[in-house]
């Protein structure tokens, strides 16, 4: 009664303010608390950082959504980024990050979504005068689920065990394609008194054009480097989760650092774009990261973990500057079938146009057990590919505009689209020779 | 795939360092620091509590558990530890400014490895363990 009392003598403000402490300092405590009480090993604090930073980028998306679709508003219009209170902002991303996570050791984590659903529904409408929910609101709960808390979960929990990296390694893309074009450049364009806006316009010239396109061929290469340290390292870009080889293959065949020079990069275009001088002091912040930081850590920890084959890939592979052509260690072997579209390519335009690049490949007649009509194996690099994948491995062997075709051809959407054009090129060729044949018979 | 066991780091459950001299000291400093800031705050308004929970306590609450952290096995980890304690620390007088001491972090790295390497960096805080 005498709390009751003490809660409505509170003027608005007062009251705003301890929901917005308590909301920031409560999920903080029991963050904490959980900490001591279970005693996480590395591997399980590495999920705990994966899930709280894969939040704040996607509650500020969620937020942008909520803002446009009418979900939900915060009236109070201090410390907050784009109406987003930071406290609040916070605070929920470690509700939803490192509690959630470390409460996978106590409670499966169907149980945890549904859990922190149900409490969200019951406690969003008391929360006035801090937040506002308007119509439809359930609506955002459930992008909430699907944008920000099961992604993290999952990446957390794939990240604990230590399963499954090619998908981390699309959680730990999009993740950072978050703070990259999101999350980052609105902080920084709100603190210099300007907003998302300023980056996110349609170009207005040449220089705009050429710009964006420079940096969207950035952000291939940066994610081709993020798939080849899932696929053929097995680890993931954060150094508590790295890959278990040294990666030699795909853009790390060119250049030692390729994540590193493409963030500062991308993030200097962006400066340009967006005409902010606060861009690009990120982009200086992240070169100097890169170019001190980044570069003990490497030798700090992989060189002393693999010492020989670091060694190898050092001396032949510059950590700033892009070698013209890839360092390839060990042979490769190419399986090629012995005619079709496949072989028609190999014979009358790979041969004689790329002769520079077959050297160090072992070409052989492909046999029933390597499925499709291509196949590209390097054993040393543990590299294994069939069909247009095999064909883009082939493309690393040459110059670096050539690697970089071949890392467009491996994006997934557009590699699967090739596959099938592929397919569809080898029915054709089917049908074509079987009518010849018949033509010959009948002649 | 041939990796060494505990790469890249022990495979123990993380225990805080409670009974370390050099971590209390550091704690000691982040609870003076969040004690500093307050007076310096005064007189409070309980409208403004949450402005102090997140410029005065998240950073102070963040340096006493940094300071508390376990100690990492390479050297220029550990000065970046103890480093990164000590700017979160200097975080709480920042106020809105807070913002370009996240941004200074490499830099505060930097410094760390650049320590790592002479006699100082080494006296102070041992060698590779």
């Amino acid at each position: 009664m005498v709390g009751k009392r003490a809660v409505i003598a509170l003027t608005p403000a007062e009251l705003l303010a301890i929901e917005r402490a308590a909301l920031l300092l409560g999920p903080l405590a029991l963050a904490a608390v959980m900490v001591i009480m279970l005693r996480p090993n590395p591997r399980e604090a590495t999920a705990a950082m994966v899930a709280f930073l894969w939040q704040l980028p996607a509650l500020y998306l969620l937020h942008l959504l909520s803002v446009s679709q009418g979900w939900w508003s915060f009236p109070d219009a201090r410390n907050e980024l784009s109406g987003l209170p930071i406290d609040v902002w916070i605070g929920w991303a470690i509700w939803w990050g490192p509690v959630a996570m470390l409460a996978t050791r106590l409670i499966s984590p169907v149980v945890i979504v549904i859990a922190a659903v149900t409490l969200d529904v019951v406690s969003m409408p008391l929360l006035t005068p801090l937040v506002q929910v308007h119509d439809g609101w359930w609506m955002g709960e459930a992008a909430a689920v699907m944008i920000c808390l099961a992604p993290a979960l999952t990446a957390a929990v794939l990240t604990r065990d230590d399963r499954l990296p090619a998908v981390r390694a699309v959680f730990h893309v999009l993740g950072w394609g978050g703070y990259l074009v999101l999350l980052i450049p609105a902080a920084v364009l709100s603190f210099e008194g300007g907003g998302l806006a300023d980056l996110w316009r349609l170009p207005t010239s040449p220089l705009d054009v050429a710009l964006a396109l420079a940096a969207s061929l950035l952000l291939f290469v940066g994610i081709a480097a993020t798939v080849e340290f899932a696929t053929i390292g097995q680890g993931t870009p954060i150094p508590f989760d790295p890959p278990k080889r040294v990666v030699t293959t795909g853009p790390y065949a060119f250049v030692a650092n390729p994540m590193q020079i493409i963030s500062a990069l991308v993030m200097l275009l962006f400066a340009g774009y967006a005409r902010s001088w606060g861009l690009a002091l990120i982009a200086v912040s992240f070169a100097m990261f890169d170019a001190i930081y980044a570069r003990w850590y490497n030798t700090g920890h992989i060189a002393h973990a693999m010492p020989e084959a670091w060694q190898r890939f050092s001396g032949e592979v510059p950590e700033w500057s892009f070698r013209w052509r890839p360092f390839v260690e060990g042979e490769a072997e190419v399986a090629i079938s012995r005619d079709g579209p496949a072989r028609w390519v190999w014979d009358r335009l790979w041969r004689r146009a790329c002769a520079g690049m077959t050297r160090g490949v072992h070409v052989r007649q492909r046999e029933a057990h390597d499925g499709l009509r291509l196949r590209y194996r390097r054993p040393n690099a543990g590299i294994d590919e069939k069909g247009m994948l095999a064909a883009a491995r082939l493309l690393e062997h040459g110059p670096l505009p050539l690697a970089v075709l071949g890392w467009v051809m491996r994006f997934p959407p557009i590699g699967a689209v090739l596959q099938v054009v592929s397919g569809l090129a080898v029915c054709w060729w089917r049908r074509e020779s079987s009518g010849q044949s018949r033509r010959r018979v009948d002649e | 795939m041939d990796f060494p066991a505990g790469y890249p780091y022990r495979l123990a459950p993380l225990v805080p360092a409670w009974s370390d001299g050099k971590s209390q000291t550091l704690a000691a400093l982040a609870c003076a620091a969040v004690v500093l800031a307050l007076w310096m705050r005064a007189p409070w308004s309980l409208a403004d509590v949450d402005t102090i929970a997140l410029q005065v306590v998240l950073p102070g609450s963040l340096a006493f558990v940094l300071a508390f952290a376990p100690s990492p096995r390479v050297l220029a980890n550990r000065i970046a530890k103890d480093l990164v304690t000590v700017w979160t620390t200097l975080a709480v007088f920042a106020g809105d400014r807070i913002v370009l001491m996240l941004v200074a972090i490499p830099a505060v790295l930097a410094v760390s490895i650049a320590l790592g390497h002479p006699r100082l960096g080494r006296s102070w805080w041992g060698s590779e363990l």
